[in-house]
């Protein structure tokens, strides 16, 4: 019983640090270019492919971010990322063991200029 | 219980369908490979996305606009209509789509237009003055899909908007179509053949032919004129008169002649 709670909270735990690790170098990337990303959380990864994922903002277009054990993986979960944008403005975009979904329900970005800065700062990061 | 005339079931069913069309519509995506105008519906403008991406309209005039394959549409056309603020490169004519690699697609603009791609190294492209002709060869799919795809010009040709400034005539490579506007042809009366073209510059030329003197009465076709469209002039570069056809329609006629190009 207790080597099952052991194994759970290590595994909570690689969970967090991958997710954790799915954001950094992007979040880098982002402030670097002069974009705003907000606070990231960690987020269910289930809907993204069971990727390790955390959610937030850069300059007001919700974004999640997820990882992968490799790069066909991440691929793969373009199609679960792109279900979860449910009508919205938006992109699913696999870049290395990365997945970046992004979506703009509200339309706050009408022409796509921010999003489209987003993913090409993720994908060049 | 009250029947439903056969008119009515009708009508019903096609509202129904109808509505669930447009929830359909509602509720699926339309997935684009790249930048592409917004249809009106949703603000009009340019979408400058430049990678795949989903929005909840459909792509206006997907049928020659765009190119659809697994991955999605792809906007084949010239942005600048469509607000288009960004890198641009001049094209003349019908020219390979290199954009995307889709090296078997053709652009089936006519005249000078604009894409935000650049030719691709190697590629057969002749530049002049700025503007890229296509001196490749044009296979049989270009052939092919030149009914379908040519109606693109339908789209294009009342849309004003600046079209790069062509001040050099086509290379002898170039195998595509010269875009002819046909000028107003002024031949004096006392003129011989071929002599006195004058073009008028302006958007949009006259396609009328004016005669002052009945004799002789003369047919003639420029030979291919390259225009220039830049709003608000047009410059006009034009070449000399190549007399197709002459016809003796008598003394003393006076008016308008029936032009007929010789085909």
């Amino acid at each position: 019983m207790e080597m099952g709670r052991l194994a759970l909270v290590v595994l909570l735990c690689v969970a967090c640090s991958k997710a954790e690790g799915a954001g950094a170098g992007a979040l880098a990337a982002w402030k670097a270019a002069g974009l705003e990303p907000g606070t990231f959380q960690v987020t269910n990864g289930k809907p993204f492919a069971d990727g390790a994922c955390r959610a937030g903002s850069v300059n007001a277009i919700a974004v999640t971010v997820c990882e992968y054990p490799d790069a066909d993986a991440a691929k793969r979960a373009e199609v679960a990322g792109l279900a979860q944008l449910q009508g919205a403005t938006g992109l699913a975009l696999a870049e290395g063991k990365l997945l970046l979904v992004l979506a703009d329900p509200e339309r706050k970005d009408p022409h796509g200029k921010t999003i489209n800065q987003i993913a090409k700062v993720f994908r060049n990061r | 219980m009250r029947k439903l005339s056969l008119p009515g079931v009708v009508v019903a069913v096609a509202v129904l369908g109808a509505a669930t069309s447009a929830s359909a519509d509602r509720a699926r995506s339309w997935r684009f490979v790249g930048m592409h105008p917004i249809v009106s519906e949703y603000g009009g403008g340019f979408c400058y996305i430049e990678v795949p991406h989903v929005h909840v309209y459909r792509p206006d005039r997907p049928d020659v606009l765009y190119r659809d394959d697994d991955e999605g549409y792809h906007f084949v056309g010239d942005p600048v209509p469509y607000g288009y603020e960004g890198p641009k490169h001049a094209y003349y004519g019908h020219h390979p789509v290199v954009e995307y690699g889709h090296h078997d697609e053709f652009c089936y603009l006519e005249g000078p237009h604009y894409h935000p791609y650049d030719v691709e190294a190697g590629a057969q492209f002749t530049l002049r003055s700025g503007v890229h002709f296509y001196t490749g060869t044009l296979p049989r799919v270009y052939v092919e899909a030149r009914p379908r795809f040519a109606k693109i010009n339908a789209v294009y040709r009342p849309l004003e908007y600046s079209r790069p400034v062509v001040v050099d005539s086509p290379p002898p490579e170039y195998r595509g179509p010269v875009f002819v506007e046909e000028p107003t042809v002024v031949v004096p009366a006392h003129v011989g053949v071929g002599a006195g073209v004058h073009a008028e510059a302006g958007v949009g030329f006259h396609a009328g032919v004016s005669i002052g003197v009945p004799l002789p009465i003369v047919e003639v076709r420029p030979a291919p004129v390259v225009v220039h469209e830049v709003h608000p002039t047009v410059i006009v570069h034009d070449r000399p008169v190549r007399v197709i056809r002459v016809k003796d329609r008598g003394h003393g006629h006076r008016g308008k002649g029936k032009w007929k190009w010789d085909d």
